[in-house]
């Protein structure tokens, strides 16, 4: 009996952490879809569908004539253009203090962005690195277009 | 008395050094020449501006809508639509404003290709902890069927009743603020 209650608190207990931490990556839903758009996660790719949850570390791949878009736990909305892979590397919110900061990765292709609370309290609170540079434009909007870097012959 | 009158004196003669000083002075400066200037740099200066023809590289241009982003700005999912209604003391009853305000709310809600609504109730301080559980979860699930009615479908509505514990104004135990008796909609 002894035993059982054992269990039943460790199991409990070890859901409620997995619970949390499952809970801690949630980061956005995918709001909008058009086409075929992969999730690569831990390097599997998935296709994505209507509200799906994005975790850090994702990568999402949009076809040609697709798109999709995101709506973030701070209000932040991301939409990906045709042709593009981006990546959300951090992403760290505090619906207390309202504050906190994410760091977004295109490769290829077109990302618009719009700040939500993570924006409100401070405009630098979101970048956004492409293959050459960082944008850490101070402001609460903004749109990126990454072109697929030109290899040189050898 | 003597000393006033040489303090006077004293005073009127200084007051004299300093007048026919100055006037010593500036007619010393006509004395270099006309008063008009002759110099380039400030006829220069003086000359009335005239504007230059075409744009100034200094003029910030009017960004122009890229084409090729139209589908990433088409992309963007809606922005996250907030709401809050108010209750009549002790019951699940709009208010007479909010009753009005609902009907805008439920209609914005509807117009809108909703993925989730989220629908919170509160109570105030007054009455039991456990009582106001239960009340705010009737309010809560009022908004609910207020929105299956107008075809919101069921299963993207949550609902939760937070009770006296998540206070719009905060308040001691026991005290009827009419601001707290609501509800809080969210839809995203």
């Amino acid at each position: 009996m002894m035993l059982s209650k054992k269990i039943a608190l460790t199991l409990f207990s070890c859901s409620l952490l997995f619970s949390s931490a499952l809970h801690a990556q949630s980061v956005g839903v995918v709001k909008t879809l058009v086409g075929n758009v992969q999730l690569i996660r831990a390097g599997e790719p998935v296709k994505v569908v209507l509200g799906d949850e994005i975790h850090i570390a994702d990568k999402l791949q949009t076809d040609s004539d697709s798109s999709v878009g995101i709506l973030f736990s701070d209000d932040t909305r991301l939409g990906a253009g045709p042709n593009t892979l981006f990546s959300i590397d951090v992403y760290q919110f505090d619906n207390v203090t309202q504050r906190g900061l994410a760091d977004l990765s295109v490769e290829n292709g077109t990302l618009a962005l719009v700040g939500g609370k993570l924006t409100a309290k401070n405009l630098d609170a979101i970048k956004v690195h492409t293959p050459t540079t960082m944008l850490a434009a101070s402001c609460s909007t903004l749109s990126v277009k990454v072109n697929q870097l030109i290899k040189e012959a050898p | 008395m003597m000393l006033t009158n040489i303090f006077r004196t004293l005073c009127l003669l200084f007051i004299y050094a300093m007048i026919s000083g100055c006037s010593g002075y500036s007619s010393a400066v006509n004395s270099f020449g006309p008063e008009t200037p002759t110099s380039e740099i400030r006829q220069q200066i003086e000359a009335p501006l005239e504007l230059a023809e075409g744009e100034s590289p200094f003029c910030a241009k009017p960004v122009e809508p890229d084409p090729v982003m139209a589908p990433a700005m088409a992309a963007l999912p809606a922005e996250p639509y907030r709401a809050r209604l108010y209750f009549i003391f002790d019951t699940s009853t709009f208010t007479p404003e909010s009753e009005r305000a609902a009907q805008k709310v439920f209609d914005e809600i509807k117009s809108r290709q909703i993925a989730e609504a989220i629908v919170i109730g509160h109570t105030d301080t007054m009455g039991a902890e456990k009582y106001n559980i239960g009340l705010s979860e009737r309010r809560a699930q009022r908004v609910r069927q207020e929105l299956i009615r107008r075809g919101i479908p069921e299963n993207i509505i949550t609902t939760k009743g937070m009770g006296e514990s998540e206070l719009f104004i905060e308040t001691a135990d026991e005290v009827a603020e009419a601001r707290n008796r609501r509800v809080e909609i969210d839809v995203r």
